[in-house]
């Protein structure tokens, strides 16, 4: 009998994330890295204009912008293998831990998918490649790195309410599933 | 068996007084292992709630330095509902009356929670 795909494994399967996407990648690193501190700064200039993100980083922009670079920069360096996952994952504990919330990975990645387009279309060009097989590349790219980081966000609240309370994830599982009452 | 045996623990103790209305031994994690319940009660909402409740008293009363949680005791005001650990893997769960006994409630539930723990 096979065994069960792992929920990374469906998701890559369903969205087509695959051995060529990582070499666009690749590929477009080149010319998408010098880039990167640019859309950054523009990241982090909307983050300071909103209301509700700017006390989550005032007064260590700097070292976040360090950070969210090397992030970026890791995304086009062509591993997306267990030490990738695991890093995107650990990104999610940390957001947890410092206690963003998941809206703001959600508006993180939605400025990416806005920004990059218009990047990839520039860079997909002077390396003589599909802009739509390039851009797809990227948005699965994106679309994978939040679904790791919003599961280690979810396994982390979990870890931390069964810490707190006492109840087993399998309690707290139970709990979720239970049926709504009826009015 | 062994289920028959533990379904007869909670039946005994529904038996042993005319005070309690219903009662359950469910799994740390939730799910029910035996009951006596009435057909109002949702078995699966009963079950959940009541490891959730056992599991918060035993970090309150952690947290609080009151020592090893004996019971957790809800009171409305239709009755009472009763919880006590059956061995560490289970939950006994005793709804009350509110004009009930409870002394001889707790009693009863006491037993009937150890006779669970040894039998699980």
């Amino acid at each position: 009998m096979s065994e069960k795909p792992s929920d990374i494994q469906t998701l890559t399967h369903i969205s087509g994330f695959s051995s060529e996407d990582e070499e666009h990648l690749r590929h477009l690193g080149q010319y998408l890295v010098p880039r990167l501190p640019e859309l950054t700064e523009r990241f982090y200039g909307r983050l300071l204009a909103d209301d509700r993100t700017r006390p989550h980083v005032e007064g260590r922009v700097e070292s976040l912008k360090k950070t969210h670079i090397a992030w970026l920069t890791e995304l086009f360096a062509g591993d997306y293998g267990e030490t990738f996952m695991v890093r995107q994952r650990r990104i999610g504990e940390v957001h947890v831990a410092v206690g963003i919330p998941p809206l703001f990975v959600a508006a993180s990645m939605s400025f990416l998918r806005g920004a990059f387009p218009e990047e990839i279309e520039i860079a997909a060009r002077e390396i003589g490649e599909p802009i739509g097989v390039c851009t797809g590349a990227v948005l699965r790219l994106l679309d994978l790195c939040q679904y790791l980081i919003d599961s280690a966000y979810e396994a982390e609240r979990m870890r931390r309410l069964t810490a707190a309370t006492g109840m087993s994830i399998a309690l707290l599982e139970n709990l979720i599933s239970l049926r709504p009452l009826r009015n | 068996m062994r289920e028959e045996m533990i379904r007869s623990v909670v039946l005994d103790l529904n038996n042993s007084s005319a005070d309690i209305e219903a009662s359950a031994i469910i799994s740390t994690d939730g799910l029910v292992i035996a009951s006596a319940l009435s057909s109002t009660m949702d078995e699966d909402r009963v079950g959940a709630m009541a490891a959730a409740m056992l599991s918060l008293g035993d970090r309150t009363a952690a947290e609080l330095a009151r020592g090893e949680l004996e019971q957790v005791m809800i009171k409305g005001d239709q009755g009472y509902v009763l919880l006590i650990h059956a061995g560490p893997d289970a939950v006994l769960s005793v709804i009350v009356r509110k004009e009930g006994k409870l002394g001889l409630v707790f009693l009863d539930a006491n037993r009937a929670a150890k006779a669970v723990a040894a039998l699980l």
